[in-house]
């Protein structure tokens, strides 16, 4: 388990000094529409993390959904494995069959 | 309003988008009670034991005369193709390792290829910014090459990655430098749908890597330079299914599990990871120890074995890490092996069927791998 503060690294980091001084009246309308452009896509940004975290509050802990993930994998067939559920293997000598027939060996 | 004011709530907006990042970072923290590695322990799981000659390579295939970049599997009669620095792809007989076809690209640089569901046609992108279509059964030109049947065009950058969505032989998804993902009609050449861009839940860099859910088609994962990886659905283009944090470097490389629950990652950080697509849970990491002045070397291709058991990971240093993804554990290296590749293994696939393993390398050749020991069948 790691601690997902990357998730705050990767948060925007744009501040009002990034944007730039006070601009002449003709510079003034394209940074306007830029900031004005940004500024909505923050808004949309913050009400999808919005959405997201009243979703987790209806999510279970990671250790729910392993019992599944550890009988799926257990009871899954493998041709690459030294021991492994039947019945789409079959072992003749050391020739490896699977269910389509094919032996590379 | 004036730009001042704009300015301000601009600052405003920023900071209330950090504050619920956070937020949204501590409240995941607390669900994450546990790991893959932990729970299996617990309930006495030991990790898979591979003998040195259990895991052999039975085919190699040799006919590029530059590094090998990708690689793909038909669905059905275990052909290879795979795009390499020479500027062409090769189709391969995996069983009899003789070539098929051969064919020079209109690129040189191709990053990547993949085959269409019946095998028919092959797509292959790279640093042209498009995606070439090529026929199989069509007629070679003067000069023995197939020449496209349909050129994609329409990303703004180089195209990293395709694959064929698994039950539509038409559609085509492709990843892009111009940090966005593309749903593709090859028949007709047009791009159905842009995943990211100009939206602003979409990647904010190169993305590098798409994996299909072949569970559900609709569905499929990114991964970027922006160190996440992204599921989308394909219906939905305006925003994705949800972002997964974790990594540290660049998502070269994303696989989903075979279930098409999961899905895996691969970073420049050196680390895979595997998610809980649905929950969005980081459920393990699968890294190594490495001291303070060393190297990283990143991981550059994933692929899980049919049943999830093995996660293969190929590394820029040549290793091939083989993990139990239950234990994540390394059980072994396939880049130590005998007759192993003499390079950076760059790309992974695993036949249809699960009983091989392609690997492709910057020693210009590819190498297939199944298992040649004692079986135990319970």
């Amino acid at each position: 388990m790691q601690a997902n503060g990357e998730a705050a690294a990767a948060a925007l980091t744009l501040t009002a000094a990034a944007i730039g001084g006070s601009p002449t009246v003709s510079q003034d309308t394209r940074g306007k529409h830029r900031i004005f452009a940004e500024l909505k896509h923050l808004e949309q940004e913050a009400r999808f993390l919005e959405e997201e975290l009243d979703k987790l509050n209806r999510i279970e802990n990671v250790s729910a959904s392993l019992q599944l993930l550890l009988h799926r994998i257990e009871n899954s067939p493998d041709p690459l494995l030294p021991i492994t559920s039947g019945p789409t293997i079959y072992v003749v000598g050391s020739v490896v069959r699977t269910a389509s027939g094919l032996a590379w060996l | 309003m004036s730009v001042a004011e704009l300015k301000e709530r601009h600052v405003t907006a920023t900071e209330t988008v950090n504050a619920l990042r956070e937020r949204l970072t501590q409240r995941r923290q607390l669900l994450l009670d546990t790991d893959v590695s932990t729970y299996a322990r617990n309930h006495g799981k030991t990790a898979i034991s591979f003998s040195p000659t259990d895991l052999v390579c039975c085919r190699t295939l040799q006919g590029h005369t530059g590094k090998v970049y990708s690689l793909d599997w038909t669905q059905e009669r275990n052909r290879i193709v795979s795009a390499s620095q020479d500027g062409r792809f090769i189709v391969w007989n995996a069983l009899t390792s003789q070539k098929t076809h051969a064919t020079k690209l209109p690129c040189a640089y191709v990053m990547t290829c993949a085959f269409s569901r019946s095998g028919q046609s092959v797509a292959c992108g790279g640093l042209d910014s498009a995606c070439s279509i090529f026929n199989l059964n069509s007629q070679v030109d003067r000069d023995g090459n197939i020449p496209p049947s349909r050129v994609l065009t329409g990303h703004k950058g180089y195209v990293s990655c395709c694959q064929f969505v698994p039950d539509q032989e038409f559609h085509l998804i492709t990843s892009s430098g111009d940090q966005t993902c593309g749903l593709w009609d090859v028949t007709t050449g047009q791009r159905i749908s842009v995943f990211g861009g100009e939206f602003p839940s979409g990647h904010t860099s190169d993305v590098l890597s798409v994996s299909v859910n072949t569970s559900n088609s609709n569905m499929f994962v990114s991964g970027s330079c922006d160190a996440t990886a992204r599921v989308w659905d394909t219906r939905i283009a305006s925003r994705p299914v949800r972002t997964y944090y974790g990594h540290t470097g660049d998502v070269n490389t994303v696989k989903f599990f075979p279930d098409g629950q999961r899905f895996g990652t691969g970073s420049d950080d050196g680390t895979c990871r595997l998610f809980d697509m649905k929950t969005g849970h980081q459920l393990q990491i699968y890294s190594q120890q490495y001291g303070e002045n060393d190297d990283i070397p990143c991981v550059k291709s994933i692929a899980f074995s049919i049943s999830g058991r093995l996660l293969f990971a190929g590394y820029s240093n040549g290793d091939c890490y083989v993990w139990d993804t239950l234990l994540a554990e390394v059980v072994l290296n396939l880049g130590s092996l005998q007759n192993s590749h003499e390079g950076t293994i760059s790309c992974l696939g695993l036949s249809s069927d699960g009983s091989a393993l392609c690997t492709g390398s910057y020693d210009k050749k590819l190498k297939i791998w199944a298992f040649g020991g004692h079986r135990e069948v319970v």
